[in-house]
């Protein structure tokens, strides 16, 4: 009974509401048909659902994920073959696809993860980058599917008329549920255990958590969200070339997470509106100097606040930090 | 009638590391409701013992079984999940997390149904422990008695079979000591747990234990009543030199 009471109070919890209505908000703007918001906020979606991807692993399981692309890459290579499968125009909606971008990513990142995250530390961090420029230079040199120069999409979607509606609403429909993932996380049964591994993960053990299985699960489905995202991305950009798996992205995934708060289920979301909106302010004002500006910037806001936004807050407001998961 | 299977039994146990044999040839068995004290001086392996239990360290020859079940060589979770939980000599609470949410853990991850069961239980063991009115303390903010009480609640709060205990009273002050070893006894009566206890401070573990079992150089050289341990000269020259 008292768990139905509980649901039903959840307008009084601010962080489902807070991502509800910035999602509402995302959800109108293709209504105004202005093509460069859109883009905007298709790129900004893309890469907040890219940052809770990488928020899970690095947030909730203490490992630090530096070659996390490759599973946004895996996700847009899976739909690029797939729609070039047929050898001409497609007769269904390509974007139908996507979760299989997602699958692909969850059964390498399973794969991957069992052996790997039993490493402690800095291995960890190195095996993924490793990971991430191998598959890179795999797709290099895989010639079927274009190699270096990469695998344009066009014949294949030579049908379909609006690529970027429905590329809009799956990477908002993923932005939503990735919070929603991480955010269930926290609040069940998981999030005790993960934060019981992330303070001593040997007596976490002892005390029946199994370690490597959460580890590998929350691997599996922070690659999961990536993947998808990557599948959207690819048919959005009609294209996709290994450039999908540049490690570069990674710090744009690192300074939204580190900027929002790491670990917390808002801080993908806030961090990256943050910094979309910093950064487009800074390119039309100084174009040349904006990534010296920005690098300044990013350098003052986590040394101020090494919490993120988010966990600043929580720490400055007790009566928040109930409310501000 | 066929004797009832020990809770825990562990046969011919050998545990070396490297070139050093911490425990040689072990074996004991515990039975449903006793105490039993694991006594010895230091280095004797009796927290080896423990952690060779509880699965953190494999075995090199010898099998521990839990109600019959052979555990040796399963993952620690799995043998935590047969009902044994443990306290350490260096109390590890987890540090970041509140009183409450240290022994969620426990109840979670022990034998609660859905999280507002556990919350319900992790409050009623933490009362037990007289942790009352702390719930919402960050743990590292707790002196070390309080820690040592957390770490047992966290444990109690799974519901487990068999609790191992290790240097719960060590550290502590006298009248600490008389509280705590109090509490031990009451887990047991009340709750019904089987305990086996690691201790240096002899008074209380002769007063809680049913039985003592002593390790010297990583081997059983006693077993029995306090009363019969306390008279057995091996025992005696192990703690104080041959010449006594």
């Amino acid at each position: 009974m008292r768990s139905v009471a509980h649901s039903l109070l959840l307008w009084r919890r601010p962080t489902p509401l807070l991502t509800l209505a910035v999602c509402s908000i995302l959800a109108l703007i293709p209504l105004s048909r202005n093509a460069e918001w859109i883009t905007f906020c298709i790129t900004m979606m893309n890469l907040i659902v890219l940052t809770y991807s990488l928020n899970m692993v690095v947030g909730l399981t203490g490992y630090l994920s530096f070659g996390h692309v490759v599973f946004w890459g895996l996700g847009a290579y899976t739909a690029g073959a797939l729609v070039m499968a047929t050898g001409g125009p497609i007769g269904y909606n390509p974007y139908w696809i996507v979760p299989l971008g997602g699958v692909v990513s969850l059964v390498f990142a399973a794969a991957v993860g069992y052996p790997t995250m039993r490493l402690r530390g800095a291995y960890f961090a190195i095996a993924t980058v490793s990971i991430n420029v191998a598959v890179q230079t795999l797709f290099f040199n895989l010639e079927r599917l274009g190699g270096a120069e990469g695998l344009p999409l066009n014949r294949a979607l030579l049908r379909l008329t609006d690529r970027v509606t429905p590329a809009y609403y799956v990477l908002l429909a993923l932005l939503f549920l990735a919070f929603w993932t991480h955010y269930g996380i926290l609040k069940g049964k998981a999030g005790y255990g993960l934060r019981a591994i992330l303070n001593d993960e040997d007596v976490a053990e002892t005390m029946g958590v199994n370690a490597t299985g959460y580890k590998v699960a929350i691997f599996a489905a922070a690659a999961f969200f990536a993947g998808v995202a990557g599948a959207a991305w690819g048919i959005f950009q009609n294209f996709v070339d290994p450039d999908n798996f540049r490690l570069g992205i990674s710090v744009d995934l690192f300074v939204i997470m580190m900027l929002g708060g790491v670990g917390t289920a808002l801080g993908p979301l806030v961090g990256g509106v943050i910094y979309y909106v910093i950064r487009d302010l800074l390119i039309l004002r100084f174009p040349y100097l904006h990534l010296v500006i920005f690098g300044v910037v990013i350098v003052i806001i986590v040394l101020a606040s090494p919490g993120g936004l988010i966990g600043t807050l929580r720490k400055r407001h007790r009566q928040l930090r109930a409310v501000l998961e | 009638m066929t004797p009832a299977v020990p809770l825990l039994e562990l046969r011919a146990v050998t545990k070396r590391f490297g070139g050093l044999t911490a425990v040689k040839d072990v074996s004991m068995t515990v039975r449903s409701g006793e105490i039993v004290g694991l006594i010895g001086p230091n280095g004797a392996g009796k927290t080896t013992i423990f952690n060779v239990i509880t699965g953190v360290h494999r075995l090199d020859a010898g099998e521990v079984r839990i109600e019959g079940k052979r555990v040796d060589g399963l993952a620690r979770y799995l043998i935590a999940r047969c009902g044994v939980r443990r306290t350490y000599q260096i109390v590890r609470p987890f540090a970041d997390m509140s009183v409450l949410e240290n022994v969620m853990v426990g109840a979670l991850f022990g034998r609660a149904e859905g999280q507002e069961q556990a919350e319900q239980q992790a409050r009623d063991v933490a009362a037990f422990m007289g942790l009352s009115g702390r719930e919402d303390e960050p743990a590292s903010t707790l002196n070390l008695s309080e820690k040592k009480r957390l770490e047992i609640a966290r444990a109690l709060a799974a519901d487990p079979k068999l609790l191992l205990l290790d240097e719960a009273l060590s550290g502590l002050t006298p009248r600490e000591i008389d509280a705590a070893s109090e509490l031990i006894g009451r887990i047991r009566t009340e709750l019904g747990k089987t305990i086996i206890i690691v201790e240096h401070v002899m008074r209380a573990i002769m007063a809680i234990s049913d039985r003592i079992v002593v390790l010297h150089h990583g081997e059983g050289i006693a077993d029995g009543t306090p009363q019969e341990v306390r008279r057995d000269r091996r025992v005696i020259e192990a703690y104080l030199g041959e010449s006594a």
